[in-house]
């Protein structure tokens, strides 16, 4: 330890020269930093009103959906039974949108004519179900799969029929989905 | 601005010159003297202590540049077979320790200064002192509260003042003088450069002894006898050169007495300084002839000297008067720096940087090794200013801070926060739409409290809503979008519903519509309505951005028909 005065106090306050330039800095920093602040305010405050009113709008598109109450699948059911649909078998999964793009997309298969008690479906019966189940989810759930094929056996359609046919019964198996937050 | 102190200390006190300024343009801006008793050849300790205290109340501690007598010093020219300066430095100390009888080389500085090249090397003029002669003087000083930064011979110290006021420039082959109490320095300068130095224990005080003795009075008296006479018109005073004109003894006075004693003293001093002046430029290498001699020193004050020396030299005698050759303000000072203030003046001169021989005899240990030693105190004032100045600052800045806080940024954060935490909850209220994961929690930004990062954390939250809210909705930037294979099917059947007139019939064997790819059976009457049909179908919005993959028609069994099989598959890009 040093013995002269002087250069202890030189070294005390060059320690707390250092110290104190610290916090001057920090405090500078700070008081720049909500100075900045203030003077970007209205131009937030306005920003956050577009942006709020963005995601409001949005809400109240999902929100007059009937997703809300239960969800997708509760939803093209709840379709399904209105139109007295009786599939013969049923899948959901969940898979990536793609490569970089982050979110995924939920999936809900949807089989018919398969069988006994699963009748085919004529193509306005398809036409009108997905319709409902996009029309009820607000455009939120699409049908992003329809394989039809022509049913054969009773209620097959004629071959090389001239007048137009509306009452062809076929297999169909619709794929509704929707996009999922990641 | 620079400022440095010049220091002459010798045995009978110190000279003390201030030049403020660089070494291209400066002033000389104040000069003291104070004498002290020699003691046994040295000056009085206390004596000196108080005088330099007493100077030092005057002049700046920190830049100061102090002397050491010539006469102390051993002056040798010597020759060392080197030339590079690094190569000297490492043997010049031993090979002075050759020409030193008396002392030990690790008991002396040793500096030197080149005066000529030969083939075999180089000549050096050698300056030795003892380092307790140098340890000496700074120990003056510190007395004092003075620390020295560098310290050069007196004789040295008065040729950079001659050199710097040009003097040198117009005789270069010159003898510098400087005429003391009790010593005369003499400084041998041949072209331009430095070529011999010495000390003679001669000084202007033997002629005043030499009175003393003749009249039996004591040198104190005799020495205001002869202030006495230097007070008298000079004129009268110079030596009678014709003694038959001289009135015989008997008929003169006391006082006339006692200025032909004077007379006869001062002309012993010049003659004795001839001597010495005849042998040394004997000794010069060269045969060099001075042209001139420049005297400074108490000698200047010695009635009739100048004029008596440059008769027995041969050779003009000049004084030097630093008073004329540099700007100076000395207030009432200036005939005493004329006369004394030469060697102070080139010490001071050094320090700004005029410093023709640059040499500094405190070395080795006496070197000024701390310079924090130096600079402590203005370290400590500096810190301490700047310790409050930060205070202050920072005491500003959190005090401006907390007036932003508490005056403007509350109200700022309360108005948006309303906005903000209403739309949380709807957002939140969307159930199973909105993971629990990426529900936001209202208060996290609430319990920030109100500072600048909280309307930015709103900002970047209402983002990530948004963001979420699109990708559901399934509209998000960069995300692919989802073309409804309904809205497909019903715009294939819609072509085909045109085209039925012309095409007779279709049959619908299979209908596939995927995100990638959409395969389409039918049954058609012939190949060419297969063709019209393409054409057609090509047309529809989803399938235009596809290619035709596959095209297939074979007879449909049993009938006369088609089936024509169209695979159109998404162009990936």
């Amino acid at each position: 330890m040093t013995e002269d005065p002087v250069k202890l106090y030189v070294i005390v306050m060059a320690i707390l020269l250092c110290v104190l330039s610290y916090v001057a800095y920090d405090s500078w920093k700070q008081a720049s930093a909500y100075e900045a602040a203030i003077h970007r305010a209205p131009r937030e405050a306005e920003q956050m009103k577009t942006l709020a009113s963005e995601v409001k709008a949005l809400v109240d598109q999902i929100a007059k959906s009937e997703l809300r109450d239960g969800g997708e699948k509760v939803l093209i059911e709840r379709v399904e039974k209105t139109m007295n649909l009786t599939r013969s078998q049923y899948g959901s999964d969940t898979v990536p949108i793609g490569r970089g793009v982050k979110g995924r997309e939920k999936r809900f298969t949807y089989d018919y004519g398969g069988g006994r008690g699963s009748p085919a479906l004529r193509r306005l019966e398809v036409a009108k179900f997905c319709e409902s189940v996009e029309r009820a989810s607000g455009g939120i759930v699409k049908t992003i799969e329809l394989q039809l094929r022509r049913a054969t056996g009773e209620g097959a359609p004629e071959v090389g029929k001239t007048e137009k046919v509306t009452d062809d019964r076929y297999k169909a198996k619709i794929v509704f989905g929707l996009r999922v937050v990641d | 601005m620079g400022k440095s102190v010049g220091l002459d200390i010798h045995e009978r006190g110190v000279r003390a010159v201030e030049v403020t300024g660089s070494g291209k343009k400066f002033r000389v801006g104040r000069y003291m003297e104070r004498e002290v008793t020699p003691r046994g050849g040295a000056p009085d300790p206390e004596e000196m202590r108080v005088a330099l205290a007493e100077v030092f109340k005057h002049y700046s501690k920190h830049h100061v540049i102090a002397s050491v007598e010539a006469s102390d010093t051993v002056v040798r020219e010597i020759p060392v077979p080197f030339r590079a300066d690094d190569q000297i430095r490492k043997v010049v100390k031993y090979e002075a320790e050759h020409h030193l009888h008396d002392c030990d080389a690790d008991d002396v500085v040793v500096q030197y200064a080149k005066v000529g090249e030969s083939s075999d090397g180089t000549n050096l003029l050698v300056f030795a002192v003892r380092k307790d002669v140098i340890g000496r003087r700074i120990e003056f000083a510190r007395a004092a509260g003075v620390e020295p930064l560098a310290m050069d011979l007196d004789a040295l110290a008065l040729f950079g003042a001659v050199k710097t006021a040009g003097l040198i420039d117009e005789s270069p082959t010159c003898v510098l003088l400087d005429i003391g109490h009790r010593s005369t320095g003499m400084v041998f300068v041949v072209d331009g450069t430095v070529r011999a130095l010495r000390s003679v224990r001669l000084g202007v005080d033997s002629i005043s002894h030499g009175m003393a003795r003749e009249m039996e009075i004591d040198a104190g008296e005799a020495g205001e006898k002869v202030k006495e006479i230097a007070g008298e018109d000079e004129g009268d005073l110079l030596v009678p050169l014709h003694p038959g004109e001289a009135k015989p003894e008997t008929a003169k006075g006391h006082a006339e007495l006692e200025r032909d004693v004077f007379h006869q003293k001062r002309d012993e001093f010049a003659g004795r300084l001839k001597r010495e002046y005849v042998r040394s430029v004997a000794a010069l290498r060269g045969g060099a002839s001075p042209s001139r001699v420049i005297a400074t020193g108490p000698g200047l004050s010695v009635p009739g000297l100048l004029e008596l020396l440059a008769e027995r030299l041969g050779v003009p005698v000049e004084p030097f008067r630093p008073s004329e050759a540099f700007s100076c303000k000395l207030d009432g000072q200036k005939a005493r720096f004329d006369e004394s203030g030469a060697v102070a003046l080139g010490l001071a001169l050094k320090g700004i940087g005029q410093d023709p021989l640059s040499l500094d005899f405190r070395q080795e240990e006496l070197k000024v090794a701390n310079k924090f030693e130096l600079l402590k105190n203005s370290l400590a004032v500096t810190v301490t200013l700047l310790f409050f100045g930060l205070l202050a600052f920072s005491g500003h800045c959190v005090y401006k801070m907390r007036q932003l806080e508490h005056q403007r940024f509350e109200g700022i954060v309360d108005s948006a926060y309303k906005p903000f935490a209403d739309v949380v909850a709807s957002y939140n209220g969307l159930g199973s739409m909105i993971e629990e994961r990426h529900q936001v929690d209202p208060n996290a930004v609430e319990r920030g409290g109100p500072k600048p990062e909280a309307v930015k954390r709103f900002l970047q939250t209402l983002e990530r809503m948004k963001r979420n809210l699109h990708t559901i909705v399934g509209d998000a930037k960069g995300l692919p979008q989802i073309t409804s294979a309904l809205q497909v099917w019903n715009d294939i059947f819609a072509t085909v519903g045109k085209l039925h007139e012309q095409i007779d019939f279709v049959d619908f064997e299979s209908i596939e519509v995927t995100q990638k790819r959409v395969t389409l059976v039918m049954v058609l009457p012939d190949v060419e309505a297969g063709q019209r049909l393409e054409e057609g179908l090509k047309r529809v919005e989803f399938l235009s951005a596809m290619t035709l993959e596959e095209w297939g028609a074979s007879p449909y069994p049993g009938t006369n028909h088609q089936k024509i099989t169209f695979s159109f598959k998404r162009i990936e890009r």
